[in-house]
């Protein structure tokens, strides 16, 4: 069961669409976070963890590949399950993001059916499926 | 003289005069000093002669009387006379018979020296000799006269021309022995004289031919070393000194520096300029190179901002008609809902357009892998997911077996679906048009070709046919993103082929294409 999500997404229509698309989807709980430096500083911080982080790839300070990395290197956050949602349809990136275990590649915009196609990938339940 | 020395005999010019001149000048010497020598001796000779002639003769007429009677004292009488003489060595008066009648002493004839015949007959050969008879003997020369009994003074002419003892009362003989030393010291003076001026001569001359040949050599020297000079690049003038042929020469060999040194000059310039050009070009071709990597630089940023920048906005519109349609269905009528899927379609349609332009532009930087393809199993491939797409639609595939081609398999599958997906797509209004695949043999190049019996167009616009976003159809009719050609055209290239269409329209169209056909 998963009711927290972390969405890392710096332009608000794309986070209002995105929280949208996951309060349909049954969950309740979004924290979201503008930009690269302030998402590193609260998953390595002391608070509790989220269940499932949305990241989006193109971030200000720091970029979501290279947030990435420090998710899958650090103990604490390295099994965290990752859906990356970008724009961008490019190879080498979606070849570089999904090179991460727990890692899924969503192109935007996010869509009822695509995320839970993600969420059944990545073994994640919503806390209070409608 | 060793080796080396007659080398450089051969080898100097100088030399080669100098020498010539010594022969020159010590055959003249010679021929001179033995002419002079010659004639010089053969005069002393005859005065000598001339001398012993007239004191013998003297001799015998003062002996006569001496002779005839016998008497000692006149005979020594007439010798003293003439042995008083300078050169006189010693002198006799002989018995007709042979004896001697009286004689000085010193070095001279004996009795055993008095003319003899071959019986040893003493003075027979005197006799019938004309007088005076003169021996010339190794040191001394003798000269004998008769003593007649004739009164009479001999005459000049007898005493220089001889005289004939014959008929005439002979009563003794006179002798007179000269000494030949003086005559030959003289000749030894004469001879060492010559030798002193020849060798005189020959020093002056020496001299002489020494400056005069130095004067011609020194600037042929000089031309020597400055045409040596210019064998190594160097541009030495030489001193003109004189108006012959030297000079001349001289002359002319500075001119010859002078017009080597310009062309030289010309040539060097020339150089610098093109090195200068070199490096102007290369220089041009360094800003060029930096130019176009800036240019390529932009272009990869641009491409990063199409892919991302100006698909995001993009999904938010899709993301929002997403939401609307779902979200909102039961608040809008019909005609809402049809907005809604127009503007959904509408954006996607423009996905699909920058899609197609990042994977063009991606196209222009990429480097092709060859290796062997099957065109036939690439092309099966392709017509399977046409099928499958629409199961409705009736058109046949017909694909040549065993198509291979060399080139990279992934640009060749993007040609194969654009080109069977072309004519799969014009094919839609004539379900019983077949689309071809298949490849032959034309002027010994391979031509690979799809034919399909669709709708055609019209040649005259075949143009624009391989450009992107050029379409010769409208977009409701037969959707497309109008880059499909285009690629198919940058692949072909990139495989150094050719590609071309032909069509008549509702007739069909066949594409046909090369690959490597250049090499």
């Amino acid at each position: 069961m998963c009711d927290f999500i972390l969405l890392i997404e710096d332009d608000p229509d794309d986070e209002f669409i995105g929280r949208r698309v996951l309060a349909k989807n049954g969950f309740s709980r979004i924290e979201s976070i503008r930009d690269g430096r302030l998402a590193m500083d609260r998953l390595f911080s002391e608070e509790p963890l989220p269940c499932l982080v949305i990241l989006d790839l193109k971030l200000p300070k720091v970029g979501g590949l290279r947030l990435l990395s420090h998710i899958r290197g650090n103990g604490k956050t390295k099994e965290l399950p990752v859906i990356v949602l970008s724009s961008s349809s490019n190879p080498d990136e979606i070849a570089a993001a999904t090179s991460y275990p727990l890692t899924t590649y969503l192109c935007k915009p996010l869509t009822e059916m695509a995320l839970k196609d993600a969420l059944a990938a990545l073994g994640v339940n919503p806390f209070q499926p409608i | 003289m060793d080796k080396r020395s007659l080398l450089k005999i051969e080898e100097s010019f100088s030399a080669k005069i100098f020498f010539l001149f010594v022969l020159f000048t010590l055959a003249v010497v010679a021929a001179f000093t033995s002419v002079y020598t010659y004639s010089r001796s053969k005069e002393l000779k005859e005065s000598l002669v001339r001398e012993g002639q007239t004191l013998v003769a003297l001799l015998a007429y003062n002996a006569r009387i001496g002779a005839f009677t016998e008497n000692p004292t006149l005979l020594r009488e007439a010798l003293d006379e003439v042995t008083g003489h300078k050169g006189v060595l010693s002198a006799a008066i002989y018995h007709k018979d042979g004896g001697v009648l009286a004689q000085t002493t010193g070095i001279g004839a004996t009795s055993a020296d008095v003319p003899k015949n071959a019986d040893g007959q003493v003075l027979d050969r005197v006799a019938e000799a004309s007088f005076p008879v003169v021996l010339e003997l190794r040191d001394r020369v003798d000269f004998w006269w008769v003593i007649t009994a004739q009164q009479r003074w001999l005459s000049p002419e007898e005493m220089f021309l001889g005289t004939s003892p014959a008929g005439r009362n002979v009563i003794g003989y006179a002798r007179l022995s000269l000494d030949k030393g003086r005559y030959g010291n003289e000749i030894n003076h004469l001879l060492q004289s010559s030798l002193i001026t020849s060798v005189c001569c020959l020093i002056a001359g020496s001299l002489v031919v020494y400056f005069f040949v130095r004067r011609i050599t020194s600037p042929l020297n000089r031309l020597i070393e400055g045409v040596n000079l210019l064998g190594k690049g160097g541009y030495q003038k030489v001193p003109v000194e004189t108006n012959d042929e030297i000079g001349r020469m001289a002359a002319a060999f500075n001119n010859l520096v002078e017009t080597l040194k310009a062309r030289e000059d010309e040539r060097r310039r020339a150089e610098e300029e093109v090195l200068t050009l070199n490096v102007e070009l290369e220089r041009k071709v360094a800003e060029r190179t930096a130019e176009l990597k800036n240019a390529n630089r932009e272009l990869e940023l641009f491409n990063y901002a199409a892919s991302h920048d100006l698909r995001a906005p993009l999904a938010r519109i899709q993301g929002f008609c997403e939401l609307l349609s779902k979200d909102y269905a039961g608040k809008l009528d019909e005609q809402g809902l049809f907005f809604i899927e127009r503007m959904s379609i509408t954006s996607r349609q423009m996905d699909d357009i920058i899609r197609a332009m990042l994977a063009l532009s991606k196209l222009n930087r990429a480097e092709i892998l060859r290796a062997r393809v099957s065109l036939t199993e690439l092309a099966q491939g392709v017509a399977t997911n046409l099928l499958e797409s629409d199961p409705q639609r009736q058109n046949r595939f017909v694909i040549q077996p065993e198509v291979i081609a060399e080139g990279d398999v992934k640009m060749l599958r993007v040609v194969m679906e654009n080109l069977l997906g072309n004519a799969w797509k014009f094919s839609a209004k004539n379900p019983q048009g077949v689309i071809e695949f298949g490849s032959s043999v034309i002027d010994g190049k391979t031509v690979f070709c799809v034919r399909d019996e669709g709708v055609g167009f019209d040649m005259q616009y075949a143009d624009n046919l391989f450009s992107p976003f050029q379409r010769l159809h409208d977009a409701s009719e037969f959707p497309g993103t109008g880059i499909g050609l285009a690629m198919v055209r940058r692949i072909i290239e990139l495989h150094k082929g050719q590609v071309w269409a032909k069509s008549e329209e509702g007739k069909g169209t066949s594409v046909c294409f090369t690959l490597f056909s250049e090499a």
